[in-house]
């Protein structure tokens, strides 16, 4: 078979165990075979490519996430748990506590909060050490989880907050179940979470979302609590996954004529203890047609003490958003 | 070379489940096919590691799986309406069977249709479910029973639900 057919023959024999027989669904799930993918299949030499490219791209932004704990004074250090975290299987980290989409107060969805079993002791050396950078004892540290590092509901953004438009609540649907819940997630191809420490030691979560103008004009907000030390670790993270999703080819580039992702930092110091302002720009599609601009995008990330506030905004220009991050700030 | 061969190999014969398995836990083809690849790029890169297990599909589809369901991603997408890198080539819209399915897995709640969409279309046996999404088995079992029982009445079918 070319690697370009996409494949519509059931290819391989069914892995694993096949289930019990079906019932009427039976036909209704075969429909669900064998689909025809939007665009022919990648090749194995693409896909290879892009492993290649993503594992270059990791040691980098580990390196720059390294040095940047280390030009800050450690301030933010913290012990590396040397797990597969959720972003890929094997991990450790157990679901606990809060039930999945419970509602706060003020309509937010609180996720679980994420604990991790240790599989090594705090004081293991950081895996992501570099030569030349910090030693590993400088990096541990004993890590004392606060009962009172909650995110409550006074500490969101309101629609008031907005100012005027109509700005209306955005259900949080798709904020339930699994997963990993972090922004900065999904900036780019070739995420794990194993590589941001912060991840492994948030305490608490929120969420809320506005629109006004049809979708125009969108603001999501995320505010997280970290165990003591971890929020200033937590915005070394969003620098080095920034810095890691800094120009990134879209995937078969080449064949759809998109050009590339970019996130860059724009702005900082100007709310909180600690803020960063990143400019977000990817090619989409309208329709059938590759769009000829970039959509772009702004999110302001803000930190006061161990709580950290990520602010995305669509259709709103700096000036709008730096206001909106500074509210956030005093909310925390 | 030896491990080139062996990736493109299960490549070839894996990313059209992964991506009708995806297709059906998100009902947007375009993400679908993003997650794949993006599943076997990460696969690619430890595929020293994860070439060597067992089941080297159950891990590309946990990672495949938990790429798709990024919730930022999707709420950011529903709330500007805005299609992500989409089919440039024309492709047949699907059936209308397909069409109806699709709808009635996305009213679901995410726990049932996981649960649903492993088992029936993805083959796993209920362990394997229960172990790739880390709840026991008596919750995959209930999880697969109200599902089955939702999705016979969005569909109008009659379920039979012995073997949950």
């Amino acid at each position: 078979m070319s690697d370009h057919d996409p494949g519509l023959g059931r290819e391989g024999g069914a892995a694993g165990t096949p289930p019990e027989p079906l019932d009427g669904l039976g036909e209704a799930f075969e429909a669900l075979r064998r689909q025809r993918p939007p665009r022919p299949f990648a090749t194995a030499d693409e896909v290879r490519g892009h492993g290649r490219r993503l594992a270059a791209r990791r040691r980098v932004a580990v390196g720059l996430a390294a040095v940047c704990l280390v030009a800050g004074g450690g301030a933010a250090a913290g012990a590396v748990l040397a797990d597969a975290g959720p972003g890929e299987p094997g991990g450790t980290v157990t679901l606990a506590a809060t039930p999945p989409g419970a509602a706060t107060a003020s309509g937010a969805t609180t996720m679980p909060t994420a604990t991790a079993t240790p599989t090594a002791p705090a004081t293991t050396a950081p895996r992501t050490t570099q030569p030349g950078t910090a030693p590993p004892s400088a990096l541990a540290t004993t890590v004392v989880p606060s009962a009172t590092m909650t995110v409550g509901p006074g500490m969101l953004l309101t629609a008031a907050d907005l100012g005027p438009g109509g700005w209306a609540d955005v259900a949080a649907e798709p904020f339930e179940g699994g997963g990993d819940a972090w922004f900065w997630a999904d900036a780019c191809a070739g995420y794990q979470r194993s590589d941001y420490p912060s991840r492994q030691r948030q305490l608490d979560w929120a969420v809320v979302g506005y629109a006004t103008d049809g979708g125009a004009r969108s603001v999501l907000e995320e505010v997280e609590a970290f165990a003591l030390g971890f929020g200033a670790r937590s915005l070394a993270d969003v620098r080095a996954v920034v810095a890691f999703c800094e120009n990134r080819p879209a995937f078969n580039a080449e064949r759809t004529g998109a050009g590339p992702t970019t996130n860059t930092i724009i702005r900082t110091g100007f709310a909180g203890d600690e803020s960063l302002l990143v400019r977000q720009s990817h090619f989409y599609y309208d329709g059938a047609t590759l769009a000829p601009e970039p959509r772009v995008t702004l999110t302001a990330v803000v930190r006061v003490g161990d709580r950290v506030a990520t602010v995305w905004c669509d259709g709103l220009d700096t000036e709008q958003v730096l206001v909106l991050a500074r509210r956030a700030a005093t909310r925390l | 070379m030896a491990d080139d061969a062996s990736f493109d190999a299960f490549y070839r014969q894996s990313r059209q489940r992964l991506y009708d398995c995806l297709y059906a836990l998100t009902g947007d083809p375009a993400e679908a096919q993003d997650a794949a690849q993006e599943a076997f790029a990460r696969a690619w890169q430890r595929w020293p590691t994860v070439g060597g297990y067992d089941d080297p599909e159950a891990w590309v589809r946990t990672v495949g799986r938990r790429i798709a369901v990024s919730r930022w991603r999707r709420t950011r997408n529903r709330l500007t309406a805005q299609r992500r890198l989409g089919p440039p080539d024309p492709v047949p819209p699907p059936s209308a069977a397909t069409t109806m399915m699709i709808s009635a897995l996305a009213r679901l709640p995410v726990e049932q249709r996981t649960a649903i969409v492993l088992h029936h279309l993805c083959d796993r046996s209920v362990a394997e479910v229960a172990a790739e999404t880390g709840v026991p088995v008596g919750t995959v079992k209930a999880r697969l029973s109200r599902g089955r029982h939702a999705l016979a009445a969005l569909l109008r079918i009659e379920p039979e639900d012995s073997h949950v």
